[in-house]
């Protein structure tokens, strides 16, 4: 499980580094970017085994970027973890059609955190 | 002639058919709204009676005979407790419809905070005591048969298979009556009105038997005396410890059985029907027990030795040929057992399915019911099948123990365990610092001293001998009747004092040294003080709900013609247009407590806080986070020096969130982006700390960086509130506008320098002074306010080196517009239109405001009788800030 | 105000008094009637049982005495129930107000 690969996609640099901290002592690589309108193609050239998607991002929302990864055949299966300070009942019910593998509200706990991407990289381990 | 077999069971299938008949035309009657006389008090009276069970309609005599006016115990405590009602009954009653409880378990986990730990443990606990009693309700039935059975030998009869025949009929009878609507008030007119007949036919039966056996056989009343005290129970003879114990027990059960609060608090229709009862009920269980001693004395008298007492009633006009006294009698008898177990049933299965069945279904189902199936037709099926689980654990515990004698002591045992739920009963109605933990240890203290002291030495094989004797381990303290060496008790009176006194004792010391939650205290004070304010304040202060989802959810549980029919009331009310009411805290509790005479308040308020609570910040989510961030400082020493600044930012919050509340109503889409920019630094204020707390080999550099984005979160949380308050105070007009007169020139002056003071860049700024002297008469602190602001952002956004900004003033028809237009890029269309909104950012752009500020500038403007807008075609960006010029100013 | 207005005013005062006051005292009836119950029922706690030296209390007497206490209590409370007729609307009468507006 170790050497696994997130990608982060978040506007908030002190998120990042936060998150950042907590995955790679857990000996994960961690890259991120902080746009939404050229996700796709970064997420296209990194290939990670797991993605993290904050839902209001500059350029392109984190629904409209799920949703197109869902479309695509290579990434139907690749677990998304989707963060949202918004935290309404709407964006859950539209992140679960989209096809979230796990949506999580701000503020979270790093244990929470964690446990998530632990239990989304075992899946697909495992798969 | 001896009535055949046959006849009986033909006229016990005709009376049920009777009832059947009464129940469904008294529901019809009632759906039509008709039928004052369903609601009188005679009919909530005669209802009390299934207090009367088949134990007692039988059992008394028996008991009169073992322990001669002992017996009658089992009715004064209930007479006290009914002609004391303005003590205790009044105001539980007033508590139960106020709070629309579904059950006696609903009305505890309410009172106590909506828990549904404690509700889940007041159902065991009333499904373990009441299981036994509902089998000594079957095992009288069939022993009843067999009696008729054994007079009539033509006839192949098997307790057995009676049992079960009795159980299935009494189960279908229960679920075709009891769960036949999900009615908000949880009341069964049918059911009712069948068991007030029923209750009329048991104290006929007990009266002519009676009348039958002191007129009939002793020969008149003196004749009846002289032969009683000539019998063997014909002196006093009871255990002053008993006669309390029982009294007292009698009593707390008569308010605690969940059949009794079934019928007394959640069916009753007027609080008045209590005048009635409080002398009504002690006369028909005076009746009841009238003729018992005589019937007792008499059946020693004249039946063979070895027949058994309990079945006197039954036995003793049959011996004297009078079948169609026995007949009566033994409808009496039926009709007892019947409707005490239809009615327990009934209510154990209330909260098998609110308590248990229900809170695990919706967790199952994941987000509950604003997206999942039909949860009224669930909460009936829950409830279906809890009648049947309750009656088929009846016939089981039946089956093992063999119908034996052991099942004639149950009765009391049963009361013993359902009395302990009378401290938190009492104390939550009484006094106010009862708390949850408190009920819950009592509770469980209580219930297992009751289960070692007497359920399971009265059940015999449970406990061995030796634990019996010894105590567990040879410890002889702790025999299970003689608890701490006090021997010599009889073991009811020992069981009911140690699990009564230690149950009350552990409720008030965990109950004063533990804390209420904000929900607990709440509801502490509406039971307790009920009388004051009987419509209640609990409530959903500080929530936005989506109105729809709250009426697709209340549809699928009260069913969509009730549902609709409730919100439209509501929206009525309100005097909204359409048919949604808004989602006032008001009408959001009353929805709850609608929903909760469903599915039980715990249930309800969870439901209503899935679709309330998700949609923004609210009161208790803020201190939530606010309280995980003061227990996180405790761990931290780095984070103590920014300890007094998380609080007050914290204090902030909540105040900012009160103020959010009022604005909420228009602003849906304004709380989603507040909440997010709340969320947002809270997010990294978190997280870091967790890191801090969590993480032990952090370099000394880590730990200040860390610190530092902390405090950086912390104080941009803090901008952030005061930008919200200031344009709080903007748009609820309450702002004090300090009106000057003043130059135009010095205003900008001041601004500039405000502006650029410490700035990071330096800004060549253009102006043309000899236009500037212009008198003003405004409030001149506001209005630098939004020059400040404008030259900041020009500051900060234009995108050319060096930024260049120029100041442009005109003065035309009693106005005075003054441009700022700096050399950069601008505004793009879309910006533009975006631009004074709340909350709107240039894209990419973070830590610095919270995006207010233009937002407040147009506040502060339209306030001032002027304006600020965006200037297009300017080659930069630029902003034009009109106000008006007070032209009687003459300037020095 | 007219002398006439005042008196009237006060003799209604007065009538309004006494109401309350009767009010008052019925409550308390209702109250202590409990008390008097539970004191009546334990008064068979200090007969003497059967095999006691002086002999025991027959179960007749016994019978008469409990019966008479309950059947005493029954018709007070029946009483007082009646009485209470009059001013039950200030006291109990008032249900919750939702029920009119959702039941």
């Amino acid at each position: 499980m170790t050497g696994r690969h997130v990608l982060l996609i978040e506007d908030e640099p002190n998120i990042i580094e936060a998150i950042r901290f907590l995955l790679t002592r857990e000996g994960w690589k961690v890259d991120s970017h902080t746009h939404g309108g050229d996700a796709i193609e970064v997420v296209q050239r990194i290939k990670p085994d797991l993605l993290i998607l904050d839902v209001m991002l500059p350029g392109k929302s984190g629904m409209d970027i799920l949703q197109e990864l869902r479309a695509l055949p290579e990434y139907a299966n690749l677990p998304v973890l989707m963060l949202t300070a918004r935290g309404q009942m709407r964006d859950r019910d539209m992140a679960e059609r989209a096809g979230v593998s796990r949506f999580m509200t701000k503020p979270f706990s790093n244990i929470e955190v964690l446990d998530a991407v632990r239990d989304l990289l075992t899946q697909t381990s495992r798969s | 002639m001896m009535a055949s077999f046959n006849l009986l069971v033909a006229v016990c299938l005709g009376y049920v058919a009777i009832l059947f008949a009464v129940a469904f035309l008294a529901d019809r009657i009632a759906a039509t709204g008709r039928g004052r006389w369903l609601r009188s008090p005679l009919i909530y009276t005669l209802s009390l009676s299934i207090y009367c069970t088949a134990w007692t309609f039988y059992g008394a005599v028996g008991y009169a005979v073992r322990s001669g006016l002992e017996f009658v115990t089992i009715y004064l405590g209930p007479t006290i407790v009914m002609i004391g009602w303005w003590w205790g009954l009044r105001k539980l009653v007033r508590v139960g419809r106020s709070q629309r409880v579904t059950s006696i378990a609903d009305l505890l986990s309410s009172r106590y905070g909506k828990s549904n730990t404690l509700a889940i443990c007041v159902t065991l606990l009333a499904v373990i005591g009441i299981t036994p009693y509902i089998a000594l309700q079957l095992q009288s039935i069939t022993l009843s048969f067999t009696t008729f059975s054994e007079a009539d030998p033509s006839r192949g009869w098997s307790d057995v298979s009676s049992g079960l025949w009795v159980a299935g009929g009494l189960a279908i009878f229960a679920i075709l009556f009891g769960t036949r609507n999900l009615d908000a008030n949880e009341r069964h007119h049918g059911v009712v009105t069948a068991i007030a007949l029923e209750a009329v036919v048991k104290l006929v039966a007990l009266l002519a038997v009676g009348i039958f056996v002191v007129w009939g056989l002793a020969g008149g009343v003196s004749e009846t005396m002289a032969r009683i005290d000539a019998s063997p129970i014909g002196e006093w003879n009871v255990d002053p410890g008993r006669w309390s114990a029982i009294t007292f027990l009698a009593a707390a059960a008569f308010v605690c059985l969940p059949r009794m609060f079934q019928v007394m608090v959640v069916e009753i229709d007027n609080e008045r029907h209590l005048h009635t009862a409080a002398w009504a009920f002690p006369l028909y269980v005076f009746l009841m027990s009238l003729f018992v001693v005589p019937i007792a004395a008499i059946g020693l008298e004249l039946l063979p030795e070895g027949t058994n007492p309990d079945l006197f009633v039954l036995t003793l006009p049959l011996s004297q040929g009078r079948e169609d006294l026995a007949m009566l009698s033994f409808l009496g008898g039926f009709s007892s057992a019947t409707s005490m177990v239809i009615v327990a049933s009934m209510a154990l299965s209330t909260m098998l399915s609110n308590h248990i069945v229900m809170p695990i279904w919706l967790s199952w189902t994941g987000s509950g019911a604003s997206v999942s199936g039909d949860v009224r037709s669930v909460v009936l099926l829950a409830r279906r099948v809890s009648i049947v689980v309750v009656l088929a654990l009846g016939y089981f515990y039946y089956m093992l123990s063999g119908g034996g004698a052991g099942l004639a002591a149950i009765g009391l045992i049963s009361f013993a365990g359902v009395a302990q739920m009378l401290p938190p009963l009492v104390g939550g109605l009484y006094w106010r610092g009862a708390t949850r933990s408190g009920a819950l240890a009592g509770l469980a203290v209580g219930a297992g001293l009751w289960l070692y002291t007497l359920l399971l030495p009265g059940l015999g094989g449970f406990l061995p001998e030796a634990v019996l004797q010894q105590g567990p381990f040879g410890l002889s303290w702790l025999r299970p009747h003689a608890l701490f060496g006090i021997t010599g008790l009889d073991p009811m009176t020992h069981a009911v004092m140690w699990s009564m006194a230690l149950n009350t004792l552990v409720f008030v010391v965990v109950s004063l040294i533990s804390l209420p939650d904000p929900v607990e205290r709440l509801q502490g004070a509406q039971f307790v003080d009920v009388f004051e304010h009987s419509t209640g304040l609990r409530g959903w202060t500080g929530y936005v709900a989506q109105s729809e989802d709250l009426l697709v959810m209340a549809q699928r549980i009260l069913g969509a013609s009730d549902a609709q029919a409730l919100f439209q009331r509501e929206a009525k009310r309100q005097g909204a247009r359409g048919t949604l009411p808004e989602p006032t805290p008001d009408f959001l509790q009353r929805l709850e407590r609608n929903l909760a005479g469903s599915v039980g308040a715990a249930a309800a308020h969870a439901m209503i806080a899935q679709i309330v609570g998700g949609s923004s910040v609210s009161v208790e989510d803020l201190l939530a986070v606010a309280d995980e961030s003061a227990q996180m400082l405790e761990y931290s020493s780095q984070l103590e020096a920014k300890s007094a600044e998380l609080s007050r930012t914290a204090r902030q919050l909540r105040e900012a969130n009160e103020m959010l509340t009022r604005l909420s109503e228009q602003k849906d889409a304004f709380l989603g982006q507040v909440s997010h920019e709340l969320r947002t630094p809270m997010t990294s204020i978190r997280a870091f700390s967790e890191i801090l707390r969590d993480t032990e080999d952090l370099t000394p550099a880590e730990t200040t960086r860390y610190a530092a984005i902390i405090h950086d979160e912390a104080l941009r949380l803090t901008r952030l509130l005061d930008d919200l308050l200031d344009l709080n105070v903007l748009e609820s007009g309450q702002v004090s506008l300090n009106m000057r007169s003043g130059v135009l020139a010095q205003v900008l002056e001041h601004a500039l320098s405000a502006a650029l003071a410490g700035a990071a860049r330096k800004m060549i700024v253009h102006r043309r002074p000899e236009t500037e002297n212009i008198p003003l008469h405004s409030d001149l602190d506001r209005l630098a306010q939004v020059f400040i602001n404008l030259i900041s952002n020009a500051l900060k956004y234009c995108d050319t080196e060096p930024p260049e900004l120029t100041i442009r003033v005109q003065s035309q028809g009693g106005k005075v517009s003054v441009d700022f237009i700096d050399n950069g890029s601008g505004l793009t269309e879309e910006a533009q239109t975006l631009a004074f909104e709340k909350f709107y950012r240039v894209s990419g752009e973070k830590a610095g405001g919270a995006g207010l500020g233009l937002a407040i500038c147009r506040e502060i403007m339209q306030r001032l009788d002027g304006d600020v807008t965006y200037l297009p075609g300017q080659g930069g960006g630029a902003f034009r800030v009109t106000l008006p010029i007070r032209d009687d100013v003459k300037v020095a | 105000m007219s002398p006439e207005a005042t008196r009237r005013r006060r003799r209604e005062t007065v009538v309004h008094e006494r109401q309350t006051y009767r009010r008052r005292r019925h409550r308390d009836a209702a109250r202590l009637l409990a008390v008097l119950g539970t004191v009546l029922f334990a008064v068979p706690l200090l007969w003497e049982r059967a095999g006691a030296e002086g002999g025991a209390v027959a179960m007749s007497s016994a019978i008469i005495y409990l019966f008479s206490a309950w059947a005493a209590l029954i018709a007070i409370s029946f009483w007082l129930g009646v009485t209470a007729r009059h001013w039950e609307q200030d006291e109990t009468g008032s249900t919750p107000n939702q029920d009119a507006e959702t039941g």
